[in-house]
């Protein structure tokens, strides 16, 4: 056997291999179905997913599972957002799950997430290009089935409110094959009709896919280049399609949409008598926060009040000059008590005090004293020093002791 | 850095403030100093209360002028 570098240590391929495998699959989409799912009680959720040939390890954590609008279960089919990750201590890959979706409802759901990012993007959904509703509109343009309900609702609902405009129905498809090109042929339609001044597209509830022709493409942005202002009313009001959001302004229903179509001189008052309090709720709450913010600093530049700082000095100016004060005594005592022992050391070194507790001062005639017999000889006449007096002497002989 | 001139604006005011009171809490400057300060300080605390009570008196009297019956919700206040 032979080897041309130097073997890798398990850590190091594991870590390559890491590399590899996230830097590959960073966010993928995956189908297949659920086994071995386990619910655990820390929230997390762990499964396998599989097809008849292979199968990956996936884990989808409580912070992502708790938006999941199902509930996932043994043997379903099921497409899967997330990261292939490497678990480095087991040499085991795994999906981290961050979106779940049941395998039918997903692929419609995806292509409705991917198409509003990408419309997103495109700015078709931007306020600055939503155009106002006409106050007082002469004339609606309808597009819709005219065999639904929603028709039906919305021509009662203005006939009763606003007698006076008159309705202009482009009847559609509006679910099934070539619906949203119908849609759109039925808004173009509208747009060399210079006396229409408002649109409204929509259609009554049913399923997601009945609805799928107002999540196309192109009938969004059929919405978004119409010259007449469009209200879009699809399905109920939970049903928001991706024409509500190109749409100048969105409906819950057709019904409702009619209503906004046929503002009273009453409701339109009500309105801006709504937003004007909204606006000055608005102002009032931001000088309040203003308020707060001041109140705040008040106080903080008054805990910083140099007046606090100047009685402070003061007081340490009085506890100094009290220091002083003290040290002075005390020393002052403490000089006294010393002049004091001085003098009575000094009054215990004076020789004459010793005189008068009996001791004596032998001086000879030169005034030297006598410390020693040798200061003396025989027959020397001496002094003798007492208390009280002086006395001649005669120094007659040594005495041994 | 004592530039004692007029604010003009309430947020600058405001932001002047906040620097001034920062200032004092984050050292020791000398008393003088701190007198400076304070006394600005002060200064555009009142301007900021001012500027705010104008802005509160501003929106009663709006209020207030609105037409018909919105008068009496508001012109009471």
């Amino acid at each position: 056997m032979h080897m041309d570098q130097k073997p890798l240590s398990i850590s190091e391929l594991t870590k390559r291999i890491k590399s590899l495998i996230e830097g590959e699959f960073p966010e993928i989409w995956i189908t297949g179905e659920i086994s071995n799912f386990h619910h655990h009680s820390s929230g997390h959720m762990y499964f396998t997913l599989k097809d008849h040939q292979a199968e990956i390890k996936c884990t989808f954590f409580r912070g992502y599972n708790q938006y999941v609008r199902f509930k996932p279960e043994e043997g379903m089919q099921v497409i899967a957002s997330g990261a292939v990750s490497v678990y480095e201590k087991r040499g085991q890959y795994q999906l981290s799950v961050r979106q779940l979706e049941p395998a039918g409802i997903g692929t419609l759901y995806l292509a409705f997430e991917t198409l509003k990012k990408e419309l997103q993007a495109e700015g078709l959904f931007a306020q600055v290009h939503k155009k106002s509703l006409p106050i007082f509109p002469k004339k609606v343009g309808i597009v819709t089935s005219d065999t639904g309900a929603a028709l039906k609702d919305m021509i009662q609902v203005l006939g009763r409110r606003a007698p006076h405009i008159s309705i202009v129905v482009r009847p559609t498809k509006v679910q099934g094959v070539g619906a949203a090109e119908d849609i759109v042929q039925g808004i173009k339609a509208f747009q060399s009709q210079q006396d229409i001044d408002v649109l409204i597209i929509g259609r009554g509830g049913g399923s997601l896919e009945d609805l799928w022709a107002f999540n196309e493409e192109i009938v969004a942005h059929a919405i978004y280049k119409s010259t007449i202002p469009i209200i879009s009313a699809v399905g109920h009001e939970v049903d928001i399609t991706i024409s509500d959001l190109v749409a100048d302004l969105r409906a819950p229903t057709p019904s409702a949409a009619a209503e906004l179509a046929s503002m009273t001189t009453h409701e339109i008052i009500a309105l801006s008598e709504d937003h004007l309090n909204a606006i000055k709720h608005r102002v009032a709450q931001k000088i309040l926060y203003r308020w707060q913010e001041c109140d705040s600093l008040e106080n903080r530049l008054k805990m910083r009040d140099p007046s606090r700082r100047i009685k402070r000095n003061k007081d340490i100016l009085n506890r100094i000059y009290h220091q002083i004060e003290f040290a002075i005594l005390t020393k002052q005592s403490s000089l006294k008590a010393g002049i004091g022992n001085i003098e009575k050391h000094l009054i215990s070194l004076n020789p004459t005090s010793v005189l008068h507790r009996g001791f004596s001062i032998a001086k000879r005639k030169d005034g030297q004293i006598v410390r020693s017999n040798k200061d003396l000889a025989n027959g020397d006449l001496f002094n003798i020093q007492t208390g009280d007096g002086q006395y001649e002497a005669e120094k007659k002989q040594n005495i041994d002791d | 850095m004592t530039d004692q001139q007029k604010p003009k604006h309430f947020e600058e005011a405001l932001q002047r403030l906040e620097t001034i009171v920062a200032k004092m809490e984050s050292r020791d400057e000398s008393l003088e100093e701190s007198l400076t300060l304070f006394e600005e300080g002060m200064t555009l605390l009142s301007f900021c209360k001012d500027q705010l009570q104008t802005a509160e008196q501003k929106i009663e009297e709006l209020s207030g002028r609105s037409p018909d019956d919105e008068s009496k919700d508001h012109g009471s206040r």
